[in-house]
């Protein structure tokens, strides 16, 4: 399988997903929904009147502010007495021509007059067939802090886990915050605090091949590729340079300079930018800055051993502590609410071997400790322990 | 020398008496299994119950308001198309079928997505250019644009099948029940119809979501139906699911919603025999080519004034589906194989505005479980006062004939359907054992004779010489 970073090269991705088709404001219709198919109005549509013309206009507005609704039916049920003889037809064009006349294409526009329930008073009904909805590329799995997706950076909506995510969208994690993504081919990605990603194509055809591109703006992902068949492509584009991975298990990080930096923890990568290219194997890191070629592959700091606390339970936040490893200039400390660190983790640096974990911290946390070199270049993970704290 | 003791001599035998009970208690226990597990039947009759439901129980007699129209491979032929057919083409048969007067139109067929919109949208782009343009307000735009306005508007198969349907006014569409939840998609999720007035607790066939025809479909329908059948585990359908649960309400099948819609004065009575046995009672079996049936084919191509089909057609209840070969559904019925899907919802409706349905839930299992516990303890009583084995074995025959009747009388007459093999093993279970057990006790008597005999030797009076009197000499 082969996943490459692209740094650099700027994605083409001009589809975006439909927002989903929220409640406009209450109107002349008393309050608009488009259903399954149907286009439920407030109150029962009157097969005539001002106010049914009223509300066939606002929902001519909000038909054409909705492009992807490709046709409307408008029924006019009516008891069979004012029904028959084509007098239902006449209704349900008289309808029609209102929403015509307010700027739906003609073509678009269907009328049916179906019977009626006995004893049920006559009114309209709308029904519409739209696009077929672009498939979810992505579900957010898990998410923490402040998590929101959108098509553009002006648009962004908080999301929160179980949300389908689809083609073109972009997603931002705030401070402090952070998110899991399940591709749709089964790949796992982890948006670290302060990144921006957009979800490019994710394609998978019958012979287990797949094409995942993602375009990294600022920040860092952790991924972990799912096993794809020969010829499979997992792609992760960055800002300032291209590079290219293959691997299972690495890390990317685009920083503001331009500089895109590497960590591959199981597998192999290969980083590409545009005067070289680099394998970085299991356990090797690099880092491409803008113009150059990528470094040489250096070995990625071991996982620091972890001292206390390895479980047990504190009346006030324990001191953490761990041992020293060669070449850490900082550690990056990780405390979670769950052990797949997925949600709810709080990230702390610190430069020496201890840390004090914050007092507002209560409960159980699960830590774990990993060095970081005078370069940025994140370690492996220690093992994870746990304590509890109860006041 | 020791000698180690057998490793049966310390295991007690079980006396006879407590084998029949045990046996009987068998009996009752299969009984009991097949009450909780929702009524015959039960485990191991399916084979038998399929044997006298194909064969022996009286089958649904002919009918003559039920037509199938078929999408046959002469059809399919004769329109020259491939499947799936084009809206268009649906338009155009329900139009013709209209033209019959048919008292209701039976889809077995699913519309969920929308039919091809790629030219529709090109001659949309156009007749915008046109506009913003401003040719359409020179003399030859103008025509242009109304010539196109009526090519794309025959080209709109959906919009011209939505109008069809409403023509018709008495079609009844299908929708499919699914196990997860629906997809995001033009048809939705909502259920064909509105929620019948009963509850989906305890029903048999529960779905999470629903794939239904698309919304402009299901507008201009008449009612509309679920398509689903139960399968049983060995893949025979015999049971048919009028009434099935999804999103907290009960909907109705296709059979229920046509039987609704065609005798609703009815609907208290149809809720009541389509509630039997959680939803999904027995069916009662028709024969073989039970159906009349009818080509679209010749629906299509006849002339508008035939007689003949409009005999064959007019005020008659139309159930449309596709018997294609390859194309239509394989179901299996007790007796009959590769039946097409829409054979069966005529079947069932058949049975449920007769009041055919068969019942074996419920009331009737527990009917079931008592009968088995009753025969069983007859016999337990009366076989065991048997002066011999054939004596014993007499009664449990005669316990075999009067459940055999007594099942097939109640399910022939009544539609009851009472366990029957649960009887039948305990029977089996205590003859053999009152069989070994008499033998053992004859045995036993033999061998108490021969001991008393070597204890006190007699010969036998015809061979028995007189003993010798010594005064004699």
């Amino acid at each position: 399988m082969k996943t490459t970073l692209l740094v650099g090269a700027g994605l083409a991705l001009g589809l975006f997903a439909e927002p989903a088709l929220a409640a406009p404001a209450p109107g002349a219709c008393g309050g608009l929904r488009f259903e399954n198919g149907r286009l439920e109005t407030g109150s029962v549509l009157a097969p005539r009147g001002a106010q049914t013309e009223a509300c066939l206009r606002e929902i001519a507005e909000a038909v054409k502010a909705r492009p992807a609704i490709r046709s409307i039916t408008v029924a006019a049920r009516l008891p069979d007495a004012e029904r028959l003889e084509g007098q239902g037809l006449a209704v349900a064009r008289a309808a029609a021509d209102v929403l015509v006349s307010a700027g739906v294409p003609r073509t678009r526009v269907s009328v049916v007059a179906p019977p009626s329930a006995p004893d049920a008073p006559g009114q309209l009904q709308l029904a519409y067939i739209e696009r077929a909805p672009l498939p979810a590329v992505a579900r957010l799995r898990a998410a923490s802090g402040d998590v929101s997706v959108g098509p553009n950076p002006a648009e962004l909506r908080p999301r929160v886990a179980g949300d389908a995510l689809y083609t073109g969208e972009l997603v931002n994690t705030a401070k402090g915050a952070q998110a899991e993504l399940a591709l749709a081919d089964g790949s796992v990605v982890r948006v670290a605090q302060e990144s921006l990603v957009r979800l490019g194509t994710l394609e998978l055809t019958a012979q287990m091949q797949r094409k995942v591109q993602l375009e990294l703006l600022h920040g860092t992902v952790e991924t972990e590729a799912a096993k794809g068949g020969v010829g499979s492509v997992f792609e992760v584009r960055t800002r300032g340079a291209v590079a290219g991975v293959r691997g299972t298990r690495f890390r990317v990080s685009a920083q503001g300079d331009g500089t895109s930096r590497l960590e591959t923890l199981e597998g192999k990568v290969a980083l590409s930018a545009e005067r070289g290219e680099v394998d970085v194997n299991g356990g090797f890191g690099s880092r491409a800055k803008p113009d150059q070629a990528p470094e040489a592959p250096r070995a990625l700091l071991p996982a620091p051993l972890l001292g206390a606390p390895r479980g047990g339970t504190f009346p006030t936040a324990p001191k953490l502590t761990w041992k020293a490893v060669e070449g850490a200039s900082s550690y990056r400390v990780e405390l979670a609410r769950a052990a797949d660190f997925a949600s709810g983790t709080e990230v702390q640096t610190a430069p020496g071997l201890e840390l004090a974990v914050p007092p507002a911290l209560m409960g159980k946390w699960f830590w774990r400790v990993l060095a970081v070199d005078a370069d940025g270049f994140i370690g492996y993970p220690s093992k994870i322990y746990t304590f509890d704290v109860h006041p | 020398m020791s000698v180690s003791p057998s490793p049966r001599a310390g295991l007690a035998r079980p006396s006879p008496a407590l084998l029949r009970w045990l046996g009987a208690l068998v009996g009752v226990g299969l009984a009991a299994v097949t009450w909780a597990t929702g009524g015959a039947p039960g485990l191991g009759e399916r084979a038998l119950y399929d044997l006298a439901a194909s064969r022996l129980l009286p089958s649904v007699p002919p009918t003559a308001d039920l037509v199938l129209v078929e999408v046959d491979d002469r059809a399919l032929a004769a329109l020259g198309e491939r499947w799936p057919l084009s809206r268009s083409t649906w338009a155009r048969v329900f139009q013709a079928l209209a033209a019959r007067h048919p008292s209701a139109v039976v889809v077995d067929i699913l519309f969920d997505q929308p039919g091809p919109r790629d030219a529709l949208e090109l001659g949309d782009d156009i007749l915008e250019r046109l506009r913003a343009t401003g040719l359409d307000q020179t003399p030859a735009g103008a025509a242009l644009v109304t010539e196109l306005e009526t090519r794309l508007r025959a080209q709109d198969g959906d919009a011209r099948l939505g109008e069809a349907l409403s023509e018709a006014g008495v079609v009844i569409l299908g929708a499919i029940g699914l196990q997860e939840p629906s997809p995001p998609s033009a048809s939705g999720d909502a259920p064909p119809g509105p929620p019948l007035p009963l509850s989906s607790q305890g029903l048999r066939l529960q779905f999470q979501g629903m794939a239904t025809s698309i919304a402009p479909l299901r507008m201009a329908a008449a009612s509309g139906g679920t398509l689903n059948m139960l399968v049983d585990p060995d893949g025979v359908i015999r049971r048919y699911p009028y009434l099935q649960g999804a999103k907290d309400r009960a909907w109705p099948s296709l059979a229920l919603a046509t039987a609704l819609h065609l005798y609703p004065e009815r609907t208290e009575a149809l809720l009541r025999a389509a509630s039997i046995d959680s939803g999904a009672p027995l069916m009662r079996l028709p024969t073989v080519d039970w159906l009349p049936r009818v080509s679209l084919s010749d629906v299509l191509q006849a002339d508008p004034k035939s007689v003949g089909l409009d005999l064959a057609l007019r005020g008659k209840t139309l159930f449309l589906g596709v018997t294609a070969t390859g194309l239509h559904g394989q179901s299996t019925l007790p007796g009959q194989i590769a039946v097409p899907g829409v054979e069966i919802h005529a079947f069932a409706l058949d049975n449920l505005r007769a009041g055919r349905v068969m019942r074996s839930a419920g009331a009737i299992a527990a009917a079931g479980l008592l009968e088995t516990a009753a025969l069983l303890g007859l016999f337990l009583w009366r076989g065991r006062r048997a002066r011999t084995l054939a004596g014993a074995l007499g009664w449990a025959g005669l316990g075999l004939v009067l459940h055999t009747a007594l099942v097939g009388w109640l399910a022939a007459d009544l539609g009851w359907v009472l366990p029957f093999v649960p009887a039948c093993v305990g029977l089996a279970w205590v003859s053999c054992t009152e069989a070994v057990a008499r033998g053992e006790d004859l045995k036993r008597q033999r061998g108490a004779l021969k001991r008393l005999f070597v204890r006190y030797p007699q010969a036998a009076p015809e061979t028995a010489v007189p003993p010798a009197r010594e005064d004699v000499r």
